[in-house]
């Protein structure tokens, strides 16, 4: 942990991961809620103002304060992220390691249901997905999101846990008849954690982008709303032709420094764990 | 090893054991096997999730009963869609008839297109899709593997981290934020580009003016999915080259004085191997991506059909559609798959 925080990429990753984290929290409790400012006829004020007067980040195509539209856009788009994110390694964490743990037919088993939901390219198996989906909530976007995305993470970690097993204290409380869920949770898990760790992170990145990708074509959740949202307004209400620049240029910078951030401390943390890779 | 020299060598193996033993058709045959298992999934549940739904496609695309119609003439206009589309048969009837047509090339007529069969659809499609896809997937891999394998034999001078970063800062960026925002800029702002491909026409014709037309629409989703790509095969190579570098093989070439030309390339021939892996991976990203940025762009590929057609609910098109892309899947990751075994020479002796 020390070699990490001395690197100076990973702490630029850190604060930009911070802010977004903080306008995602802190964001929505001070400004309306998108949903209620299109009950509330009154807060229609003027439409398409850009920042200034009508506020930080102006207003978009139907009146509403455009810092409450991103700030709650965040916090959704987060939340997809942390859930399909905690789904994906408990899912992954369960099938890699027992495919790993256990071995044989179990494993050969596993990995054929893996591979084959990994054949299938997570965003167009989404896309036709949701097409088919009657009513499209958050919470369904985020389930079927999650199904389709953990097969990377399994065999990621699967991999791990067939290095790990060889290791020899695994083999000394084998030999001393410890029991198999002892030796899971007490010998393995805690030499995976900073590897979950990682995938945790990858994959928080991934579900926000896949989330806003079908957002962007109009097949994403409904009656909410997350950056990929807000991009898909801004097709829909020709944001982009008449050239209203807040509005599709907030939440794309926002995507983009939160995926950078989390690569720059994905590529930290694989060069500390992997001394290999330490520039110093 | 040793055994599948004796084993090959052995005159007495009946040829087709003798043909099987090779481990590189060993290992294709397996891959076979194992996409055969794909294509049999993904088209059953393609089959079958339109059929999932509640409600009956005749009364979800049909207009409803018109003030003009009397009952009888409105269920006789869904009895004559429901036998146009043979959905009043037996669905274990339907499903085998969908396999035979399957295998015939045959995926039915559409709903929202009158008179016109799925695949008459696609197959101009196919070939803009492909137009996009093939040369952005082979130049990003060869440029992106050349930026990163360069940056990574100096890293700490000034151009590999700038190189770094910016490839770094072009992975991060959503391709569809890019196209927005390359819309925005080249459309709208400075006229230099065109949308709306109709004007060219979808039906693709090999004449150097129609090739000229289309090039205006083609550049920027092209250019859109290039850059992103690029960026992430660059950053990729750079870390498996540093990885490499470091390795103690190459440690010890370098004390025994080999010259540093000859260490880089030992150690760009085995930090490719990982990126022809992520080839497998990349491809379902890139198809996602097409398929996205065909929408944006508006170039007529099986991505803006599967997508008008999700939004018209046309599911016999957005049916087909997904088949293609299925298919598209299936034989690029056997491509990816065959080639690797070429590159890793452990696969053709059946080495781990």
């Amino acid at each position: 942990m020390y070699f990490l925080f001395k690197r100076l990429s990973f702490n630029i990753g850190l604060v930009l991961i911070s802010l977004i984290l903080l306008l995602g929290i802190f964001g929505p409790l001070f400004s309306m809620d998108p949903e209620d400012q299109v009950r509330n006829e009154e807060q229609r004020i003027a439409i398409n103002q850009p920042p200034g007067e009508y506020g930080l980040l102006g207003t978009d195509q139907q009146g509403q304060d455009y810092f409450a539209n991103v700030a709650h856009g965040v916090k959704n788009s987060l939340f997809v992220g942390f859930i399909v994110g905690v789904i994906t390694i408990l899912i992954a964490t369960m099938v890699g390691g027992i495919a790993a743990y256990k071995g044989g037919l179990i494993d050969e088993l596993a990995m054929l249901i893996t591979n084959i939901v990994l054949v299938f390219p997570v965003l167009p198996a989404l896309l036709v997905l949701s097409a088919f989906l009657e009513e499209r909530s958050l919470n369904l976007i985020i389930l079927i999101i999650s199904l389709i995305s953990w097969p990377w993470a399994a065999r990621a970690i699967r991999s791990q846990v067939l290095s790990l097993k060889e290791r020899e204290f695994v083999s000394l409380a084998k030999i001393s008849g410890t029991n198999d869920v002892k030796i899971a949770s007490l010998e393995i898990l805690p030499h995976l954690l900073s590897y979950i760790a990682l995938v945790f992170a990858i994959s928080i990145g991934a579900a926000i982008l896949t989330e806003a990708g079908i957002s962007v074509v109009g097949l994403g959740p409904e009656n909410t709303v997350t950056l990929g949202i807000l991009l898909q307004n801004a097709i829909a209400f020709e944001s982009i032709r008449l050239g209203y620049w807040w509005i599709f240029v907030t939440p794309g910078i926002l995507l983009t420094a939160f995926m950078f951030a989390l690569y720059l401390i994905q590529t930290n943390m694989d060069a500390v764990f992997n001394p290999r890779l330490r520039e110093e | 090893m040793d055994e599948l020299i004796i084993e090959n060598t052995n005159k007495d193996v009946s040829l087709i054991k003798n043909y099987l033993s090779h481990p590189f058709l060993f290992f294709i045959l397996k891959k076979l096997l194992f996409y055969s298992i794909v294509l049999f999934v993904s088209l059953t549940l393609i089959f079958f999730m339109p059929r999932a739904l509640p409600g009956d496609p005749a009364t979800r695309i049909l207009p409803a009963q018109r003030p003009t119609e009397t009952y009888d003439d409105y269920q006789a206009r869904v009895r004559s869609f429901n036998e146009y589309y043979n959905l009043d048969d037996p669905i274990l009837t339907q499903y085998f008839d969908y396999w035979i047509n399957f295998f015939q090339g045959d995926l039915g007529p559409t709903f929202t297109h009158p008179g016109k069969d799925t695949i008459d659809i696609l197959t101009p499609a196919i070939i803009f899709t492909f137009s996009i896809i093939i040369p952005v997937v082979l130049i990003s891999f060869y440029f992106g593997n050349w930026i990163g394998s360069k940056s990574a034999y100096d890293p700490k001078s000034k151009t590999s981290k700038l190189s770094y970063y910016t490839a770094m800062l072009a992975q991060s960026t959503p391709f569809y934020w890019m196209a927005i925002i390359f819309f925005w800029f080249f459309v709208f702002q400075n006229n230099i580009f065109d949308y709306g491909f109709s004007k060219a026409g979808t039906q693709p014709t090999f004449s150097l003016s129609y090739i000229l037309d289309t090039l205006k629409y083609y550049f920027l989703p092209f250019i859109t999915l290039l850059i992103g790509f690029t960026g992430g095969w660059a950053t990729g190579m750079r870390s498996m080259t540093l990885y490499e570098l470091e390795s103690s093989y190459l440690l010890y070439a370098k004390q025994l004085g080999f010259q540093d030309k000859s260490i880089r390339n030992y150690a760009k021939r085995n930090a490719i191997l990982p990126q022809v892996t992520g080839l497998n991976l990349r491809l379902g990203d890139a198809i996602g991506a097409t398929l996205v940025l065909e929408w944006v762009f508006g170039w007529p590929g099986v991505g803006d059909i599967l997508l008008t057609s999700a939004l018209s609910q046309d599911f016999p098109l957005m049916m087909g559609s997904s088949i293609i892309l299925v298919f598209i899947v299936i034989i690029g990751n056997l491509i990816i798959d065959i080639l690797y075994g070429f590159i890793d020479p452990r696969i053709q002796t059946g080495g781990e």
